[in-house]
């Protein structure tokens, strides 16, 4: 068994200066390396589904510097990283499901909110039926453009041909209904959906840079060209093909695929990526093998997997190695959708309990525990989430840690899981990503207000008269609409630029452009894409939020 | 108009169900009800037909938008048409379907859908595939895993680095499984690699059946340059590495079909025999043709129907090869066992019955596939598999059937159950414990999927006002008493659960929450399984137990026109579009005639002209 320590600080050797070129060096991966003189910069999501029990959730207050005592019951877990965190308050996320329609689509209350989520773009094809089941609206439709996590990582590789480190903790699969990633209008991308996938890519770029560990074949050895030969057959065999008539799209797939053959790519593996890093981190084979173990139905997040490790902490722990070597410039933990968390003593699943009944898909008899239940979710979001930033800020790098250095955000699919509504966002990020943000703040970008509502979350369905309160479809929790409407496309604007990302003439982030971004998504405004998006996109609100932006 | 004026009359389900439905996911064929013909302005129609009734009683018809054509019209797809393309594009099939874009056909439109050329193997077709020509099962370096567990998620669009990555991660893993078991080396290679002419007659003899087309001497001399390089290799050496590179060819991972010769109807590209024999293979094995279909092929003998449905009829028949696929669409494709967020399977623990393991939910599962598989190969039909009494059943399984456990061993033992009690598998361990609470039925549940996923019911918009109603105070003897005092509580609930989706769940009552059968209720009252069924628009029949349920659903038409959409679109890999439609129809009117078999329904699927035609997608 592997107990991790981690109370002390590993320094990252050579960071900030001692990045070096290393050849090619297996048939695994290639990636080119150069010398860099500043710390990466890097965005790590977590994305949770059905939101938070708001009123256990928000700080006391909304706007106004963090102390530890401001952390509402359910966010104590990030006390210690008080100064280290940014909390966003008043912003919507766009294309919100209403029963009459008047603030988004008419799809589905989770598939257009989640393939809009990062997407800002409405879901196609469009329903104006709020109530139909059509498969194809309802439970297939994708958005019109491609995700947060694709449109940074494509703009940030040489090829513009990059994707992201995105996990599927706890290995389910996602339907349109769930899926949050998208590499392409309409292109779902699945990512890896465990930590061993995730872990054998970067095991291929461990000794890719200084420190000695080089593990070049013998250039007097076959092994020194293998690799090489192969790559050159699928080339060959991938020219043949294309030479034959066929669709655009289907040329795009081969050109696709021998674009990876050529990849001298993106990012630049740090010194720090290495096996003894990797075992510090907890990434191990060992813990990673034993993570993997878990039986059909079974509760693989919260299983103890080494000691106080559960499941999902080596998810964290490769995401946090990948961070460290630099495999990707952004790295998604994507938690499970309708989830039984049997660990922590629920029964119901997720999605069930965020509707305080025993069946979320129509009247259900009441659950009397819900409300507490769904406090232990968050509570264990919380956890991971701390765990995540705790073990980001293990590792000194340059002048800060790799926390310091990265953007590491926690988004909800909503703020209240009954409700549906996407205002009053719960959002936490921890890190400046090198300075950009501030932190030790919370921070209200509607108004400055330090009393924004924390909505209404706790109302329990008890039969009792209370239940128009828990009434999901009319929304009888949730925040009030009129408020917390600040758009979230000015944050994700912020996000890009503090990644480096370069927008075009007309602001939208575009490769080879040399302006800030203002502009992101099919609109800022969320009524905008009831009908699914008729009118031209319209960024009603450009640029991003100044506030947020250390300094201010 | 039937089947449309069902739909209004379901105008009134509750909003609950219609707001929150992620628990339920429509069958394709309730899409083909009210999607294209609903719309908006049907949308709106229901919704005001339905507000002023708020009993969901029929009122009538008009102004529902076009009817659908809907079943019963099954006119073959002619060759006649020019092969215009409709719907999504094609990816050669993931589980995420197509790309969208419009909403599912109702009605068949006789011509070639449009189609990629370079599908792409899915992931358990790569494990049949490693099975067939390497006899590889498991990757021992992997801790046992099968292949298709160290592979990328089956997806849509391009290739991406990590799939790609995980391809030659894969491909090697299984390269070092092959050299390290004789046995599946020798059916790589049969001779000594530093034998004269040994390398480039596997690469012949093993590219034949890898790649499903005799290897070009191009080909062949691009697998020769692995041996050919300085500093050159071992012959071992360059062995492995020719058999990594065969698994990491695009011409292995993907199943081109390359062809350009019209077919002789003028509706689209003629495929060759070979690529005929490929989709032969990976749609009825999920894996690459053998030796009798290579040879069909050789002699080109697969470019009629006849000649494709006689293979198709012998390839059906070979169970170990086609058993798999049968029993994962029946299960995952038709009974939504497909681990996403929505599906309800194995995600309840009844850990307080002393009957139930949660550690025994692949047996239970097992056991659905085998029920799926015998029904298949013992020449059933659609009706079987809602009536067959053949359960499989182990010494941990057993008591939960009534059997005595110490009968039977550990593996799944065949046996018959009670006919009245046990018909078809929504009467068996796996579904029954997966539709329930961890304590207690849930008549709801599992109405919910009788009514959506067999009898096909879209729900329309629901009453103003509905709401998420907790269970009224009482002292409730059933769990049907307190379900039905819980949807009674307010018009807008009862007016859909009361007709609609609480009826099959409560003749499902006789099944206890992992299955057993009960008379009396936790609860103590004596169990009532007597509903009244709602199966279409003016069609309510009393059921007065789980076999007359089950007997119906499988005389439904609108049930088999689920299934049958299911299978087409499971056998293309896509969404469907209106040329796919042609077929469903033709499957859909054979399903109600008699003698036609699962195994039948399977063949058929070859039968199509766009089976052996194809039409260029564009741009």
């Amino acid at each position: 068994m592997i107990k991790q320590h981690m109370n002390r600080r590993i320094f990252l050797r050579g960071l900030g200066g001692a990045v070096v070129a290393a050849p090619f060096l297996s048939s695994l991966t290639e990636r080119g390396v150069k010398a860099q003189s500043v710390a990466p910069k890097r965005l790590i999501m977590m994305f949770t589904h059905y939101g938070c029990i708001t009123t256990k959730f928000f700080p006391t207050k909304s706007h106004g510097a963090l102390a530890a005592a401001d952390l509402s019951p359910t966010l104590q877990p990030l006390a210690p990283y008080i100064s280290k965190l940014l909390i966003p308050r008043g912003l919507r996320s766009m294309n919100e499901w209403t029963q009459n329609m008047v603030r988004g689509q008419g799809n589905d209350p989770h598939t257009q909110v989640v393939g809009s989520y990062f997407t800002c773009q409405p879901v196609t094809p469009n329903s104006d039926n709020p109530f139909s089941f059509d498969q194809s609206t309802k439970f297939q439709a994708k958005p019109k453009g491609p995700s947060l996590d694709h449109v940074i990582t494509q703009a940030l590789s040489s090829d513009g041909k990059g994707t992201p480190l995105f996990m599927r903790v706890g290995n389910q699969s996602d339907s349109p209904q769930s899926a949050i990633s998208y590499s392409a209008a309409g292109t779902a991308f699945p990512g890896l959906g465990t930590p061993s996938q995730a872990y054998s890519g970067l095991t291929g770029l461990f000794g890719m840079s200084g420190g000695g560990m080089m593990t070049n074949p013998n250039p007097d050895t076959y092994q020194s060209v293998r690799g090489k030969s192969i790559i050159d057959l699928v080339r060959d065999d991938l020219n043949t093909l294309e030479r034959a008539p066929m669709s655009m799209d289907d040329k795009n797939k081969l050109e696709a695929w021998k674009a990876l053959l050529n990849s001298t790519n993106q990012m630049m593996a740090t010194a720090a990526c290495n096996q003894d890093v990797a075992t510090m981190l907890g990434a191990t084979q060992a813990n990673i093998n034993a993570a993997g173990m878990g039986g059909l139905g079974s509760d693989i997040l919260t299983t103890k997997v080494s000691g106080d490790l559960d499941g999902a902490d080596i998810y964290t722990n490769v995401a946090a190695l990948a961070a460290v070597c630099n495999a990707n410039p952004v790295i998604v933990l994507k938690y499970p959708g309708s989830y039984v968390f049997k660990g922590l003593g629920i029964t119901t699943e997720s999605h069930s309990l965020s509707h305080r009944l025993d069946n979320a898909g129509m009247s259900g008899s009441c659950l009397p525990d819900a409300v507490a239940d769904l406090i232990k979710v968050d509570q264990y979001y919380t956890s991971k989430f701390a765990y995540l930033l705790k073990q980001l800020d293990s590792m000194s790098e340059g002048d800060g840690t790799v926390l310091d250095n990265s953007a590491t955000v926690w988004f909800s699919e909503m703020s209240d899981g009954n409700a549906h509504n996407l205002n009053n966002a719960p959002i936490i990020q921890a890190g400046s990503l090198g300075g950009y943000f501030k932190t030790g703040w919370t921070v209200n970008v509607e108004d400055g207000s330090a009393t924004l509502s924390l909505g209404q979350s706790e109302s329990q369905c008890t039969g009792t008269g209370s239940n128009q309160m828990a009434n999901g479809l009319a929304q009888g929790t949730g925040t009030d609409p009129k408020v917390a409407n600040a758009p979230i496309n000015k944050y994700f604007c912020n996000l890009m630029n503090a990644m480096g990302v370069k927008a075009g003439a007309d602001g939208f982030p575009a490769k080879g452009g040399t302006a800030d971004v203002t502009h992101y998504g099919y609109s800022d405004k969320t009524e905008d894409f009831i009908h699914g998006g008729t009118n031209p996109a319209t960024i009603h609100n450009p640029g991003e939020y100044a506030e947020l932006k250390a300094g201010a | 108009m039937m089947k449309k004026r069902f739909l209004v009359a379901l105008g009134a389900l509750s909003g609950a169900l219609a707001a929150c439905s992620s628990d339920i996911k429509a069958p394709e064929g309730s899409g083909a009800a009210s999607g294209t013909t609903g719309n908006a302005s049907g949308g709106s129609g229901n919704a005001t037909a339905s507000g002023g009734s708020g009993n969901g009683t029929a009122s009538g018809g008009s102004g529902n938008g076009t009817a659908s054509g809907g079943s019963g019209n099954g006119t073959a797809s002619g060759g006649s048409g020019n092969g215009t393309a409709s719907g999504g594009t094609s990816t050669g099939g993931t589980s995420s379907g197509g790309t969208g874009g419009s909403p599912l056909p109702t009605t068949c439109q006789p011509g070639i859908p449009a189609t990629t050329q370079v599908p792409r193997m899915l992931n358990r077709q790569y494990d049949a595939v490693i099975r067939d020509l390497l006899g590889v099962t498991t990757i021992t370096s992997q801790q046992g895993k099968k292949a298709s567990d160290l592979l990328y998620a089956d997806f849509d669009g391009p290739m991406v680095s990590d799939a790609w990555r995980l391809y030659q991660q894969t491909a090697q893993a299984v390269v070092a499984e092959v050299w390290a078991n004789p046995a599946e080396k020798s059916m790589f290679m049969s001779c000594d690699p530093s034998a004269t002419d040994c390398l480039t007659n596997t690469i012949k003899s093993f590219g034949r059946k890898a790649f499903r087309h005799p290897m070009s001497d191009a080909e062949v001399q691009r697998f020769q340059a692995l041996g050919a390089t300085m500093p050159a290799g071992t012959p071992d050496e360059v062995a492995q590495a020719t058999l990594e590179a065969f698994l990491e060819s695009p011409s292995f991972i993907y199943i081109p079909e390359l062809t350009t010769t019209m077919d002789s109807s003028g509706a689209g590209i003629a495929l060759s025999s070979y690529e005929v024999a490929a989709r032969l293979s990976f749609l009825l094995w999920g894996s690459v043709p053998d030796d009798m279909l290579n040879q069909a092929a050789d002699n080109n003998q697969l470019g009629t129907k006849d000649q494709i449905l006689q293979q198709a009829t012998r390839m059906v028949a070979v169970k170990d090869k086609s058993g798999p696929m049968i029993a994962d669409f029946h299960r995952v494709a038709w009974a939504q066992d497909d681990n996403t967020a929505t599906s309800h399977w194995w995600k309840m623990d009844h850990d307080g019955n002393p009957l139930y393991q949660s550690a025994l939910k692949p047996t239970y599962q097992a056991e659905i596939n085998d029920f799926f598989d015998d029904v298949a190969f013992s020449g059933g039909s659609f009706k079987d598999l809602f009536l067959s009494n053949t359960a499989f059943v182990t010494k941990d399984t057993a008591a939960i059937y009534g059997l005595d456990g110490s009968m039977y061993g550990a593996d799944l033992t065949k046996v018959t159950l009670d006919a009245t009690q046990r018909p078809g598998f929504m009467t068996r361990i796996g579904f029954l414990s997966s539709y329930s609470h961890p304590s207690d039925t849930s008549p709801i549940l599992r109405g919910a999927f009788v009514t959506v996923h067999m009898i096909g019911v879209d729900p329309g918009p629901p009453l103003p006002g509905a709401t998420m109603t907790p269970v009224p105070p009482g002292n409730y003897t059933t769990n049907r008493d307190k379900i039905t005092a819980l949807t009674s509580s307010q018009d807008a609930c009862k007016a859909c659960h009361n007709p609609y989706i609480n009826p099959p769940g409560f003749v499902l009552e006789n099944y206890d929450s992992i299955g057993k059968w009960q008379t009396v209720d936790p609860l103590t009252g004596t169990i009532n399984p007597v509903a009244d069924v709602t199966f279409a628009d003016g069609d309510v029949r009393t059921m007065h137990n789980a076999q007359e349920l089950m007997t119906a659903l499988s005389t439904l038409p609108k049930s088999k026109e689920i299934y049958a959409n299911a299978w087409v679109q499971y056998a293309t890999g896509r969404q469907m579009n209106n040329n796919d439609q042609c077929l469903v129809d033709q499957i859909n009117t054979k399903l109600s005639g008699d003698g036609y078999s699962v195994l039948n329904m399977i063949a058929d699927a070859t039968q199509a002209d766009s089976f052996r035609v194809r039409v260029q997608a564009t741009p």
